[in-house]
């Protein structure tokens, strides 16, 4: 038998009174009295949902690709939701999915553009009378040479995908010089 | 005494069962729907030359090129009028601080000047996060039309 919550007020006289009355009843048993003490597990849960309910955030989760270290930024804002282009060392994925190896997508970028223009082509299916806005969310290793970059985001705007969002993470040039 | 004697005892135990149970599934809720790393932006507006401005203001154009690593050089131009400023410094980093103290001091010289638009032109030694961190040093100074220049276009 577990009385809860018996840590409460004074509650030494009504665990006597529950003990002699389980002892008439059933003499013939032995009597198990548990006391489980909720103080310190209700203490513990109101701290953990203060905190997490501080650091809950409404903005939309961003999953970072493995293996892509992101760039520290201190003037971030926001993500918005958009579809994702990630370069990584040495390769490019767009959603998620594979396109190829940056070298073979710099020589040729026929691939890319390919399917840049069926994401634009989905979007204004899913979009109709809406004028395309061109957003693009951009995550790339820091490492990856700044070359690259502008002839990748040259071919964005080739296919119309004019505002860039570059993922970054907080930190960076303030906090040095601070 | 003899009046309490005659009376029950009152149970004034508080149920903590519910609290637990409603407490446990906001725990669970939160923890799975938390973000646990930050992800931020910075947004890039590809589109080149500065807007024909009607109002009195200066409209400028800002060029940052890349001499080397820790040399950066930074460039207002208002139609033929250039003004050309130089920042280094020991390395990249502190080129940068050099390069944001500059565009600072020209801003605060040039009250009534706008900068419209600020263009990067990448380097092939120059990486992905440095070119992020110039970014953040215009940002930081409310410049918020920044442009990457693809290599051939400018």
């Amino acid at each position: 038998m577990a009385v809860i919550g018996a840590q409460s007020l004074d509650t030494g006289n009504f665990e006597h009174h529950l003990l002699a009355r389980s002892q008439k009843k059933k003499s013939h048993k032995k009597n198990i009295m548990v006391s489980l003490m909720l103080t310190s597990m209700v203490d513990m849960f109101s701290m953990l949902v203060c905190f997490l309910l501080i650091t809950f955030s409404s903005n939309p989760e961003v999953n970072v690709l493995n293996g892509v270290e992101l760039p520290k930024a201190n003037s971030g804002v926001a993500v918005k939701e958009a579809s994702v282009l990630a370069i990584s060392k040495d390769e490019l994925f767009l959603d998620q999915e594979r396109v190829g190896s940056i070298k073979k997508l710099l020589r040729n970028p026929r691939p890319l553009a390919r399917r840049l223009s069926k994401l634009k082509k989905n979007w204004k299916e899913l979009h109709p009378g809406v004028e395309f806005t061109g957003t693009m969310n951009f995550q790339a290793d820091k490492s990856v040479s700044s070359i690259t970059i502008s002839t990748i985001m040259g071919i964005l705007t080739g296919q119309q995908f004019n505002i860039i969002q570059m993922a970054t993470l907080p930190g960076g040039f303030s906090e040095k010089t601070k | 005494m003899s009046r309490l004697r005659g009376k029950k005892d009152l149970n004034s135990e508080l149920n903590l069962t519910p609290l637990v149970d409603l407490f446990s599934t906001i725990v669970c809720f939160l923890l799975i729907a938390a973000v646990w790393v930050q992800v931020s932006a910075l947004e890039v507006k590809q589109s080149y030359g500065t807007k024909g401005a009607p109002s009195k203001v200066q409209n400028y154009e800002l060029n940052i090129k890349y001499v080397n690593a820790n040399n950066i050089r930074a460039e207002f131009k208002r139609g033929r009028r250039k003004r050309v400023v130089k920042a280094t410094g020991a390395d990249f980093d502190l080129a940068l601080v050099d390069l944001n103290a500059k565009i600072k001091g020209w801003i605060e010289k040039n009250k009534k000047a706008v900068i419209a638009a600020a263009f990067i032109k990448p380097k092939r030694s120059i990486d992905y996060g440095q070119l992020v961190s110039t970014m953040d040093v215009l940002r930081q100074n409310n410049l918020s039309n920044i442009g990457i220049v693809k290599i051939g276009d400018r």
